[in-house]
């Protein structure tokens, strides 16, 4: 297992965002997390990644008790994110930012170079980071998080603005990078991708794990069904 | 070249201000690039020239230690005040370091040694423009090079985004930090050179005003890079000594431009050098960061 | 002893008055307005300069607040809404505030000069009244009762009205609120001009019981306003009030050890306790980040 998430509880003043969560992700997997909108998958990773500090619960990263530690201390741990509303260096360049995402491994040109090679974006180094495409910031905030050659790479709704294409390509490189070993948390409304990618999928409702499984098992659930029956979703 | 020299010799305090101020403006630009603002320079500066001119005047401490002394010694106050505040969010470094100056310079008023209201006098005139000259150089080729190595990336990162930054791995406080005191030392070292420049010292001189104004020289000459604060100290040295029947509306002049920069062209002047990538940046909504 | 406790009453409320001020614009749009100080300064002179034109010291009162609330929205027009409307950190901001506060001061001064000033002789009540043992002046007494009619009344104007409301919901989220349909423009103008307002009426009654405004008259009292915000919490009204009083209550119980140079030694000591032991101060929101 390399990340063993036990009880993990968050509040908010009067509200419990992530309600004593349970979740087991071995090494390499594609980890999906579903649900509807509010019901707390980001804060979940929040929580995760130390953006957040736990009311209740435990975090395991690879056997190691990581409950509590921040941000930083996290990423030079082997986890790496995105965020659901991009959070790139705007004023800096693609190249700087990659040089950014790779810091915990010596600032490393060589695999900022790589990452941005891998997401397609070698050609834009110089370009500055706000000034991309949508769908191509989201690709550099991939890039960015894989320059770190993560042990968990953490992605939030990724393929928000992508055209089909893109996700395909999306999905393959994750399938790609599990078969590398990286282990994988994504979050997405696209049920084609999460589907497709992961090889266990867990959602989550008003704060609470409803299902886990596999892809097949989890759609097929009545739980989840009824969970999103008459959410308007936008998919 | 005697005409040249002879100029030069007149001009000799004003030219070693222009000097001290640029290093003074490098000392807060350190701060700024991280994305914080710091009024307590000028108090680091005032540190360490008194206990430079102490430790020369009194204890006939030889030149060049009496400076580091008091370089050193302003580092190390920077550090635990540094440490209590960089914890918190940016509004409270302002704050703390403007009570830090006033807390200075109450002590300074209030300590015998320190000659209080009178001042230091009689301080060895030990400083030639040479040194600093020469210390400015060492300063600014620093500075430029930690703005481009990893570590200027970091504060850059720090600066755009905390929370991103923090997300690379990126240990912010401490880095905010280092930026805060290396900025103290080198404005130690000014202070040292200053208190030995002009034979005597008094505490106006390492307040408020004087912090708002390097300040100033950080922020009107540009963040971006390091020729911003040496332009600005230039600049807004050189021109008061020279336009001196306007010496009265100095404040108000200052005032108006860093207004005027701050909303108009908030990157500083030394970016009108660079107006393609400031109006990429402005298009990004970057201008006031990067 | 019970001179010394209506001192401390009195200083307290003008703390308070300053303060308040400082948080509003804090608490309404996340940035410390810098130039606050000078609008604390320029209330003492507008007083000044309208009683010296034989406006009677009350009628003056109410000019500098008018005056310098206007200012104030002038100030927001100038040197705060260009900068929101690019979304540009609060360091600018800040910056751009000392920038106009190095204006204001320094026309002040060329009008006035640096030295302290006297409001005409006589326009200022000189009345002395008794109460029980005590002997009280009937200035402060007017100055200490219109304070705290002022922060009523803002308590009142921040929890009863829909201006009020409005402010509560710029403060907690600038974003819902225009959704909301509140005009953000016009309540942030009248955030500015009552900040500006109550921080030129501190700066009149101030300049009143001291008789002596001075062009630098804010900045001695910067600091206090900071060391009350940092303990009482940046951003929260009653922790204004609060914090000015615990201040200046403090400050009057030091100097029984405390040599009178060293009296604002106080409020700085209190300052740096509070952000050692507990940032966020008695009644703020979270200090620390989690970065």
């Amino acid at each position: 297992m390399l990340l063993e998430v036990t009880g993990l509880t968050k509040r908010f003043g009067g509200i419990v965002a992530v309600n004593a969560v349970d979740l087991r992700i071995a090494e390499g997997q594609v980890f999906g997390l579903i649900g509807p909108n509010g019901a707390g998958k980001t804060t979940l990773i929040n929580l995760v990644s130390g953006h957040f500090r736990a009311d209740g619960g435990s975090i395991r990263l690879a056997n190691a008790d990581v409950t509590g530690l921040r941000m930083d201390q996290l990423a030079r741990r082997g986890i790496a994110r995105t965020f659901q509303s991009i959070r790139l260096f705007k004023g800096l360049t693609v190249m700087e930012n990659a040089l950014l995402g790779a810091f915990v491994r010596g600032s490393s040109p060589a695999l900022a170079r790589a990452a941005l090679e891998r997401l397609g974006l070698s050609k834009r180094a110089d370009a500055l980071a706000g000034e991309l495409a949508y769908g191509d910031q989201r690709r550099l905030e991939i890039a960015r998080a894989l320059a770190s050659q993560p042990r968990l790479l953490i992605l939030d709704e990724p393929a928000a603005g992508m055209n089909p294409t893109e996700s395909a390509a999306l999905r393959d490189l994750l399938r790609a990078l599990a078969a590398e070993g990286v282990t994988i948390i994504l979050i997405e409304h696209d049920v084609r991708l999460v589907m497709g990618a992961s090889e266990r999928v867990a959602v989550l409702n008003f704060g609470r794990k409803i299902a886990e499984g596999t892809p097949a098992e989890v759609q097929a659930d009545a739980a989840v069904r009824e969970a999103y029956l008459g959410a308007d979703d936008d998919g | 070249m005697d005409d040249l020299l002879q100029f030069l010799g007149a001009y000799q305090t004003t030219i070693g201000f222009i000097g001290l101020n640029a290093m003074l403006a490098l000392s807060v630009w350190l701060t700024l690039y991280t994305g914080q603002l710091t009024l307590g320079n000028a108090a680091f500066a005032g540190i360490a020239a008194y206990a430079s001119a102490l430790l020369t005047l009194k204890a006939g401490v030889p030149f060049p230690i009496a400076l580091a002394s008091g370089a050193l010694l302003a580092a190390i106050v920077a550090l635990p005040l540094g440490a209590t505040v960089f914890r918190l969010r940016g509004v409270y470094l302002a704050i703390a370091t403007l009570a830090f100056g006033e807390v200075v310079r109450v002590a300074i008023l209030a300590i015998p040694i320190t000659g209080r209201g009178q001042g230091l006098v009689g301080i060895p005139p030990k400083t030639e423009l040479w040194h600093i000259f020469l210390s400015l150089l060492v300063v600014a080729l620093a500075c430029a090079r930690l703005r481009v190595s990893s570590v200027g990336r970091a504060w850059a990162a720090i600066r755009e985004d905390e929370l991103a930054a923090a997300s690379q791995g990126i240990r912010v406080r401490r880095y905010q930090l280092a930026a805060f005191v290396l900025g103290a030392l080198i404005a130690g070292w000014a202070g040292g050179l200053a208190a030995h420049f002009d034979f005597a010292i008094q505490p106006d001189e390492f307040g408020f005003a004087r912090a708002v104004q390097i300040l100033v020289f950080a922020v009107v000459g540009g963040i971006p890079n390091v020729f911003g604060p040496i332009l600005g100290a230039v600049l807004l040295t050189a021109l008061p000594a020279v336009l001196q029947p306007l010496q009265e509306y100095r404040d108000i002049f200052q005032g108006v431009i860093l207004v005027l920069v701050i909303v108009y062209l908030p990157r500083g002047l030394a970016t009108l050098l660079e107006l393609r990538r400031t109006a990429r940046l402005r298009t990004v909504g970057a201008e006031d960061v990067a | 002893m019970a001179d010394q406790l209506y001192n401390a009453i009195f200083i307290g409320s003008i703390y308070a008055l300053f303060a308040l001020g400082f948080t509003l614009v804090f608490s309404v749009l996340d940035i410390l307005n810098l130039a606050h100080p000078a609008l604390f300064t320029l209330g003492a002179f507008v007083a000044l300069f309208a009683m010296q034109q034989s406006v009677p010291a009350a009628l003056a009162v109410i000019v500098a607040f008018v005056v310098c609330g206007g200012a104030g929205i002038v100030l927001d027009r100038v040197a705060f809404a260009p900068l929101r409307k690019r979304n540009a950190p609060p360091l600018s901001a800040m910056i751009s505030s000392i920038g106009v506060s190095l204006i204001l001061v320094r026309l002040i001064q060329l009008k006035y000069g640096p030295d302290l000033q006297a409001y005409p002789a006589g326009s200022l009540p000189a009345a002395v009244y008794s109460v029980g043992g005590l002997e009280l002046d009937t200035l402060r007494s007017v100055i200490i009762a219109l304070a705290i009619g002022l922060m009523l009344g803002l308590t009142y104007l921040v929890r009863r009205t829909r201006l009020g409301r409005e402010l509560r919901a710029l403060a907690e989220n600038p974003r819902a609120a225009r959704l909301l349909g509140i005009d953000v423009d016009r309540a942030i103008a009248a955030t500015f001009f009552l900040s500006a307002g109550l921080g030129g009426v501190a700066g009149v009654l101030y300049g009143f019981a001291t008789n002596s405004p001075y062009s630098q008259m804010g900045l001695g009292f910067e600091l206090k306003a900071f060391a009350v915000m940092i303990v009482g919490g940046m951003g929260s009204i009653p922790g204004a009030v609060l914090g000015a009083y615990l201040l200046s209550f403090g400050e009057i119980a030091s100097l029984t050890f405390l040599p009178s140079e060293l009296r604002d030694a106080f409020a700085f000591g209190l300052l740096f306790v509070v952000l050692l032991v507990r940032p966020r101060g008695i009644l703020g929101q979270r200090a620390v980040d989690r970065v």
